[in-house]
């Protein structure tokens, strides 16, 4: 694998233009105070109560996201290239869910295999046939994007049912500017505040078309438990709409309503962060409490939209993002702007045996996985966690996809020891409604803490920066 | 062709009426190329009809809420339907549900070593005959017997027990068919017996999808394909898609069901 490429740095000989500004601040301020304010930083975390439950550990444990101070910059000519593509991946990927929810011609055309969509659980049957307000499935995308060199990014993932991580990156900038003001006077970095009322009103975008007046739009948490639990209470907070659990929603004179103090009040459009499976025991999972009975038949009748659309969960299944160029070129017609990084499906006799064969070298992910759960970096596994994943590839290998261990681009965090370059990958974020596609500029980076670590997630211990996209 | 007349009433008496309640309704038969709905009604006692809406499979449903702490509910239909004799069959249709959807096995109609069993040696293909075997096959292995099974048995578990009710050989005959590759589904109706006698429940038959004919019926616990008797309501991949009442109730204390169907040539 050759070595990073490193934002900074790039190959060493001289800084990059875009971190000039950074590397004079660096250099001006001196170690003890940055430790003081990296200290003050995260006591300001604390203080906003931004903390992220692990899944999986014994205690249930509330964690502080790790932050780091330096900011990672990127121009604004490879923002309009990174927007352009983005803007093409999440049409097609609307384009994509209306089809394979209603006459399938991807699978027609012999582009997209039957058998992706078959015995799929991310295939929601019953989203067969329904129209979703404004045609809009994708109201809300996270594209985790990595770098590679000077001018290569791809795509890692798309995640489109229910995106997170965007309170981070508020919080992130709300903490820059507190922390150092002049940063801000002495570099023109494009403003990210308006996040959570561009959402709100991209979802009042989408409203169904029977909702005359001014919309109601609320927030659904499965609760206090989920782990982002703290991102739904604040973006709710910020957007200035009610965050509400199931049982506070009814359905009433056949449409949603809320409890509310003067009795139950009509909900127009539903931000939900829950899964699919638990939004409607009369409908889906019946033992789920933390859904709505009859929400999905309000949902069918055209009364509410629901963001992000039932039934996304088959755009971002990772077996669908290998057919992810071609999905882009059939409903485009354009050939991708932004890559996708070449994918083995295991499910695939000789895919899988390449995979065996290789598997030192390589990324293996679970389809239906997320947060850096249960993948194995084969360059980084133990001679026993090969010899048990190999079990398990050919136990199920319909369950794995993998990836070539790309390398993704550093950025220097500041740790006890000075300055040192580390992983990063960017999810940006892309709202949509019929009207328009809204990115705002830059989104969350996610950073491995530790040295050579090629995990980003921050269930497995990434920490996060400030991004910043130059004014032209 | 026959002009049918169906009442259908489903009563419910509680000591404690349900707290909360929302069942979806699937009791109301559409048109098609094969019948004529001529009038139809729903009424209701002891809840009111939130909304209705058609389904993915393209039912007829009715969203209602029980009335909190109802003591009785009564669900009632009434109308008149049309029906002309296709030989069982239904043809071609335009759907918005592909066809390998039909070819899936669900929970309820996966087949274990019982079915296979029963199957063994017996030629699946796209031909007519070959279903009318199956359903003889299945006629014969099963007595038709109530109480023994109920709507959560699996089609294996009913084939293993050697008795079962219509929707047992319906869920039955689709997993054989679908063990073949072949897209078959369910399908829930009312079926108008000789002296009109009074019904405790709804019909089931299945249908699959034989090329050059489109989908053709098997009313395999009859050991017959539907005619001018049968009318369809809904459909689905089993019972629990096409399943005439369907609810989510909470806090309900000693409920007493009753059903009668009565459907008589006009």
């Amino acid at each position: 694998m050759s070595p990073a490429f490193d934002e900074m740095w790039a190959d060493g000989s001289a800084i990059r233009r875009p971190y000039q500004n950074i590397k004079a601040w660096l250099d001006s301020e001196d170690r003890p105070s940055l430790k003081a304010k990296r200290r003050d930083a995260n006591d300001l975390f604390r203080l906003t109560g931004i903390t992220f439950n692990v899944y999986g550990s014994s205690e249930g444990e509330e964690r502080l996201i790790p932050f780091d101070i330096i900011p990672r910059v990127i121009t604004s000519n490879e923002w309009n290239k990174i927007c352009k593509g983005l803007e093409q991946r999440v049409r097609a990927i609307n384009a994509f869910l209306y089809d394979i929810y209603h006459s399938q011609e991807i699978v027609k055309a012999g582009i997209l295999p039957l058998e992706m969509l078959k015995n799929n659980p991310a295939f929601l049957l019953q989203m067969i046939g329904v129209n979703p307000p404004g045609q809009i499935y994708t109201h809300i995308s996270g594209v985790d994007i990595i770098r590679t060199e000077e001018n290569d990014f791809y795509v890692l993932e798309d995640n489109i049912r229910t995106p997170s991580g965007v309170s981070y990156m508020l919080e992130n900038r709300e903490t820059m500017l507190q922390m150092f003001p002049e940063l801000f006077t002495k570099n023109r970095v494009q403003p990210i505040q308006n996040y959570p009322q561009e959402l709100l009103n991209s979802l009042k975008d989408t409203v169904p078309e029977t909702v005359e007046n001014k919309p109601t739009v609320c927030l659904l948490t499965p609760g206090l438990y989920n782990s982002a639990y703290f991102e739904h209470a604040f973006l709710a907070d910020q957007m200035g709409i009610e965050l509400v659990q199931g049982n506070d929603l009814k359905v009433v004179d056949g449409f949603l309503a809320m409890r509310t103090t003067q009795g139950h009040q009509k909900v127009d459009v539903l931000y939900k962060r829950l899964d699919d499976n638990f939004l409607d025991p009369l409908n889906f999972n019946e033992k789920s409490s933390l859904g709505v009975p009859g929400l999905f038949d309000v949902y069918r009748k055209g009364r509410v939209t629901i963001a992000n659309a039932p039934g996304t969960g088959i755009a971002d299944d990772k077996a669908i993002y290998s057919f992810m160029p071609e999905i882009v070129q059939f409903y485009s017609g354009e050939f991708p702007l932004l890559q996708n990084v070449p994918t083995w499906r295991c499910a695939i006799k000789d895919q899988l045996q390449y995979v065996l064969d290789n598997i030192s070298e390589l990324v293996i992910k679970q389809v239906h996985g997320s947060g850096g759960y249960g993948m194995l970096i084969g360059p980084a596994a133990t001679k026993k966690d090969i010899s048990n994943f190999k079990k398990k590839l050919i136990a199920t290998p319909q369950n794995y996809i993998a990836q070539p261990t790309l390398s993704l681009s550093t950025v220097p965090i500041f740790t006890n020891k000075g300055f040192a370059p580390r992983h990063v990958d960017l999810r940006p974020f892309v709202q949509m409604s019929p009207k328009k596609i809204n990115i705002v500029p830059g989104g969350l980076t996610r950073v491995a803490m530790s040295k050579g670590s090629l995990v980003v997630n921050s269930s497995q211990g990434g920490g996060t920066k400030d991004t910043w996209v130059l004014e032209n | 062709m026959k002009k049918l007349y169906v009442t259908h009433k489903t009563s419910y008496s509680f000591e404690a009426g349900p707290l909360s309640g929302l069942q979806q309704i699937k009791k109301t038969p559409y048109s098609d190329s094969s019948q004529m709905v001529l009038n139809w009604s729903l009424s209701l006692k002891g809840a009111k009809e939130e909304f209705s809406f058609i389904d993915s499979f393209n039912n007829n449903v009715h969203l209602i809420r029980i009335e909190p702490r109802t003591k009785c509910l009564v669900i009632e239909c009434e109308g008149h339907v049309e029906v002309t004799d296709n030989f069982g069959i239904r043809g071609y249709e335009t759907s918005t549900i592909p066809l390998w959807v039909w070819t899936e096995q669900t929970n309820i109609t996966k087949p274990g070593s019982n079915i296979r069993k029963m199957v063994k040696g017996l030629s699946l293909k796209d031909n007519i005959s070959d279903f009318h075997k199956l359903m003889e096959l299945i006629n014969r292995s099963l007595d038709f017997e109530k109480n023994i099974t109920d709507v959560k048995t699996t089609a294996e578990a009913a084939v293993k027990s050697g008795y079962g009710v219509c929707q047992d050989f319906t869920n039955i005959f689709i997993a054989c068919c679908r063990l073949h590759g072949l897209p078959a589904r369910y399908v829930s109706g009312f079926l108008l017996l000789e002296n009109n006698q009074v019904q405790e429940a709804m019909h089931a038959w299945a249908e699959v999808f034989v090329e050059g004919l489109g989908w053709v019926g098997f009313d395999t616990a009859n050991n017959v394909s539907p005619d001018d008797r049968y009318i369809r309501v809904a459909l689905g991949r089993d019972y629990a898609d096409a399943a005439p009442i369907k609810g989510l109730t909470r806090g309900v204390q000693n409920e007493c069901l009753s059903v009668s169907i009565m459907i008589s040539e006009q």
